[in-house]
């Protein structure tokens, strides 16, 4: 035999042992023992293992109920009942985008008062991370004189002498952390419940949840003020995994409201019909054929405009207010302000918008410049906000809205005790740096307590002492407020049931009624 | 012979022994910790084996008998790991000595007893095979039950849900009672005791007697007169609740802020343990403190949220600094919308009608999917409402409790027929052309809580003949025709309820229009 020969009856029979080794029970039984084991394991632990979106399935056979069914992708904006009694029909929440000091404002520190000026203590630095402040930086004093306001002896500076008078209709927390010290993180947070992009906003996941009681008007409103967006940009009032029709609809402040909601010259509102008709019938046709639900939402939203196109036009022009609400709020007709936005705010809600969400930009105060100087640039921050936030909350008392409307008003974070010194330098004129561990945040309406404080922080507004809340427990409270058991409230999305407030949150109860 | 002299002279197999003695130790401590886990074996195994044995006296079920041995060896040797791991636990933690002993002997001899079942089967001593069984049960179930009142404690297993005792009985006049007896012990009493106690002794404190009081624990003195700084039972009550070392655990009872102030109070003026109150100096400062804890022990509703907002204030409030004085329930009643919602339910509203007034642009909607009354909003139907659409409304008058009518005008027939929707909790009828004669059809709403008549035609001689509503509690009269010289007579007329007239102003100051440059 040849070395050949040998070779190729060595593989002949290895070919053979192969083959027969894939037919002999006992080869099978050895060899996949591991395997077996696996299977039944995966068996017996069905119940505990079954991934989220089997789960749902199994749910949904069984019970005919599908997480998806409510979900109109033709009437994605119906309103629908809450799951449980709700406190509130409607949110307004006025973010100060760049994130106001509530060493200034509302969390009155005298002890911090007598150190100004004085190194910071090395305590207050050890294992901490700051946006700019490197080195020892100096501590600084509250730039505002306090007092306490009310019955309730809320403190509230004298920088906001008009929403002074409103300390006995709100809830303050004193004590809200966060752990993004960037603002377009820590923004996402606040309103997406994630730091990372990606994730629904609050609005998204109520107008998905609750849908809007006027199917004229978008269910989720956002309108900006500041001369900028907030740094997180769109992301912040997107609706991620949610379906589209659910992002928040931005709203200018200026001009037109929605852009082309008059139609254009020489065109009549029949013509308008017949188009947007002759554009649905190619949609429907495009979606028998592919089946694609965002098909329908597009049909929607065009029959949506083309109904708002009659409404937003007169909910939407502030200038037939009378002229005391005007003077109420500041307002400043023409121009894009916060005042505008507050009033316009009041008016949607009124109007039967679900959601409503402000963002006004430039509250950085850095220090870095006039611009951005807790005595100069930012005085005018609490100028522009003061007078339209007091309004806001007395006009939808008086319109009885308050009860059924629940405001909130903070920023992404808070400001540090001390003065930034950015790269080692203290900065040219008085300003502090992000400051991730304690901020103030006020709810009002909604079935919120009036005149109560929740929370303390140390002497110097550095860290909590109690009462410490983050953005998920806000959440809860919010989505609590609308009749949500935020636990329960999910969407299944990459395999898994997802949620506003992931895997944390707790509601406030300290502070609803 | 040959390692002696070479472990006596060099440090290193001296080294290497204390590592071993220091994992053989820690080692040991290691695998007790798996005693609570382990138990659970021996108790399955030997409950089966006996349970076999007895179902085996069944002819069709003999079969089951052959592997009662087997069982049994299992038991046996479950409860041997048992024993040991529990007898390595026992040393390292500070159960109640004589609980403790007892588990350990019953242990011991439930494994005993699985030996002799072993024996009296292989044997086939059937009268033995019983006898040891009923022993061997009997013994499983002691021993389990004394290991879990090692674990949760003694009172564990007992009916009903576990409440919050509340710590004080209601006390008249707190100057007049004793300081130790009637406030600090009980308060120990409620929250300490089942810890630092007679039963246990955790961190080898006592909080039941004075004289243990004042020995303190294996962290120094729990109380030290007149030095709050140094008693570590106030420094533990005031760490936050999260803390490793805040006290009690944060799963147990916790004090309230009264009660922490008042220990507090009590430590600094000395730790008395025979006076009674009003004998012992207090500032201002003091006595409301102590006047608090006698609101708090009169107030039985304080005692289930005892304690979640702990210390609140206090220290703070000492040093004059700056928390807001807080009214645990803000300053102005809150109207909540929740509560505008009946608590008897009612039937489903019939369908049909739902949908017809759906199909002419009304939003009915359950108020919450838990309820069947409904609420419904006429805000995208128009201005001009027919009277065909407000009829629809009688037929689901049963369950409809929220009806919003916001910018509408509305027929006279209309309004009479608003009169007979006699569930209704919460009415807007806001810039509507209500007037003083249509006014009188609401007199019949009786469950009428939340009356909104923002911008009507509506003056006072029509709001006079509302007088009848018993539930009215909030009323909205801005831009109303009346006129806000005749508030005191409307306030007169409805006592219980809260009028807003609206019209608010605010000032213009000079910071508004004027910017800082």
């Amino acid at each position: 035999m040849t070395r050949d020969e040998l070779h190729a009856k060595r593989l002949a029979k290895e070919a053979e042992t192969a083959y027969l080794q894939l037919h002999t029970r006992r080869h099978f039984l050895k060899e996949s023992a591991m395997g077996l084991g696996a299977l039944a394991m995966g068996t017996l632990l069905g119940g505990c293992g079954l991934s989220a979106v089997d789960k749902m399935a199994r749910e949904a056979a069984n019970s005919g109920a599908n997480p998806l069914a409510e979900f109109d992708p033709a009437r994605p904006l119906l309103p629908k009942a809450p799951p449980f009694a709700a406190r509130a029909k409607s949110v307004i929440y006025l973010h100060m985008a760049g994130a106001p000091s509530q060493l200034e404002l509302f969390d009155f520190k005298p002890e911090l008062m007598k150190m100004d000026g004085q190194d910071c203590p090395p305590s207050l630095l050890a294992g901490k991370q700051f946006a700019f402040i490197t080195g020892v930086p100096k501590m600084l004093g509250p730039q505002a004189s306090f007092q306490q306001r009310g019955q309730s002896g809320a403190w509230i500076s004298d920088h906001l002498p008009h929403f002074s008078t409103m300390a006995d209709e709100v809830s303050f927390l004193k004590a809200v952390t966060t752990d993004q010290f960037n603002h377009a993180p820590a923004q996402l947070l606040m309103h997406t419940g994630s730091a990372r992009l990606g994730r629904p906003s609050m609005g998204s996941w109520v107008t998905y949840g609750l849908g809007t009681e006027n199917q004229n008007l978008p269910g989720f409103v956002v309108l900006t003020s500041g001369g900028s967006f907030p740094d997180a940009g769109k992301s912040v009032w997107g609706s991620g995994f949610l379906p589209s029709v659910y992002q928040g609809v931005q709203c200018r402040s200026e001009g037109d409201p929605v852009l082309f909601i008059k139609d254009p010259h020489g065109m009549s509102r029949d013509l308008r019909k017949a188009s947007i008709d002759a554009i649905n019938q190619a949609n429907a046709a495009s979606y028998e054929e592919y089946k694609d639900p965002e098909t329908l939402s597009r049909i929607s939203q065009y029959e949506m405009a083309y109904r708002m196109q009659i409404t937003a036009p007169e909910v939407m022009n502030i200038n037939d207010e009378p002229d005391y609400i005007h003077e109420m709020y500041g307002t400043q007709p023409g121009k894009s302000c916060f005042a505008n936005n507050a009033l316009l705010a009041r008016k949607l809600v009124e109007k039967g918008v679900r959601y409503v969400q402000l963002f006004d930009w430039g509250w950085d105060a850095h220090g870095d410049n006039a611009g951005n100087s807790l005595n100069l640039g930012i005085i005018n921050k609490y100028r522009s906000v003061d007078k339209a936030m007091t309004a806001l909350l007395l006009d939808l008392k008086q319109r009885g809205l308050l009860d059924e409307t629940l405001v909130v008003w903070g920023g992404e974070f808070g400001r540090t005790p001390m003065m930034e010194n950015r790269n080692g330098v203290q900065n040219p004129y008085k300003g502090r740096d992000h400051h991730t561990d304690a901020f103030t945040i006020w709810m009002a309406g909604g079935g919120i307590k009036k005149g109560f404080s929740y929370g303390e922080t140390d002497e110097i507004g550095y860290s909590p002492v109690s009462g410490k809340v983050e953005a998920f427990d806000i959440q809860a409270t919010i989505l609590h407020q609308l009749g949500f058991d935020h636990e329960k409230f999910t969407f299944p999305f990459q395999g898994r049931p997802f949620r506003l407030t992931d895997v944390g949150g707790k509601v406030i109860e300290e502070i609803i009624t | 012979m040959i390692l002696v002299p070479v472990f006596n002279n060099s440090w290193v197999p001296n080294f290497l022994l204390f590592t071993l003695y220091f994992l053989l130790f820690h080692m040991l401590e290691f695998f007790g910790r798996f005693h609570p886990i382990l138990v659970h074996l021996p108790i399955g195994f030997l409950i089966l084996a006996v349970l076999f044995q007895w179902i085996g006296r069944w002819s069709g079920y003999s079969y089951l008998r052959l592997s009662v041995p087997v069982i049994l060896v299992l038991g046996m040797l479950s409860a041997l790991f048992a024993c040991v791991t529990g007898l390595a636990l026992s040393g390292t933690a500070d159960y109640p000595e004589s609980l403790l002993g007892w588990h350990q002997w019953m242990g011991i001899g439930t494994t005993v007893l699985s030996l002799g079942m072993f024996w009296a089967v292989q044997r086939k001593k059937t009268r033995e095979t019983n006898l040891i069984a009923v022993m061997l049960l009997a013994g499983i179930t002691i021993t389990g039950h004394m290991g879990g009142s090692l674990t949760h404690g003694e009172d564990y297993l007992s009916f009903g849900p576990a409440e919050i005792k509340p710590t004080l009985a209601p006390i008249a006049d707190i100057q007049a009672v004793h300081a130790y007896n009637d406030l600090v012990q009980p308060i120990f009493e409620a929250r300490c005791v089942s810890c630092h106690g007679a039963s246990k002794q955790k961190g080898n404190l006592r909080l039941d007697e004075p004289s243990f009081i004042l020995k303190g624990g294996e962290d120094g003195l729990a109380v030290k007169p007149k030095d709050v700084e140094n008693s570590e039972l106030i420094k533990r009550l005031l760490l936050p609740q999260d803390a490793k070392k805040h006290m009690p655990p944060i799963s147990k009872a916790q004090l309230t802020g009264a009660e922490i102030q008042f220990l507090q109070w009590w430590v600094r003026t000395g730790a008395d343990f025979e006076q009674k109150i009003n004998a012992l100096p207090q500032t201002a400062q003091d006595k409301q403190i102590l006047l608090d804890l006698q609101t708090a022990s009169q107030d039985t509703g304080n005692l289930t949220k005892a304690g979640s907002k702990g210390a609140t204030g206090d220290g703070a409030a000492a040093k004059g600094s700056a928390a807001a004085p807080g009214n645990p329930s803000g300053v102005r009643k809150v109207f909540s919308l929740a509560a505008s919602i009946p608590e008897q339910p009612v039937q489903a509203a019939k369908a049909d009608l739902v949908q017809r007034l759906k199909e002419l642009g009304v939003v009915v909607l359950p108020v919450n999917r838990e309820s069947a009354y409904l609420s419904v909003n006429f805000v995208t139907v128009g201005k001009l409402i027919p009277d065909s659409a407000i009829a629809l409304l009688e037929g689901i008058k049963e369950q409809l409790i929220w009806l919003k009518l916001d910018d509408v005008q509305l027929s006279p027939a209309a309004f009479s027929l608003i009169g007979k929707l006699n569930r209704l909790t919460r009415l807007q009828l806001s810039n509507s052309n209500l007037s003083d004669e249509s006014i009188g059809n609401l007199q019949n709403l009786k469950e009428l809580q939340w009356l909104n008549l923002v911008g009507s035609k509506v003056t006072t001689q029509g709001l006079l003949k509302l007088g009848t509503l018993p539930k009215l509690q909030q009323l909205f009269l801005y831009r109303a025709a009346f006129s806000t010289t005749d508030l005191a007579t409307l306030q007169q007329a409805f006592p219980a309820v809260q009028i807003d007239t609206g019209n608010y102003r605010l000032p213009l100051l000079p910071g508004d229009t004027s910017l800082v440059k």
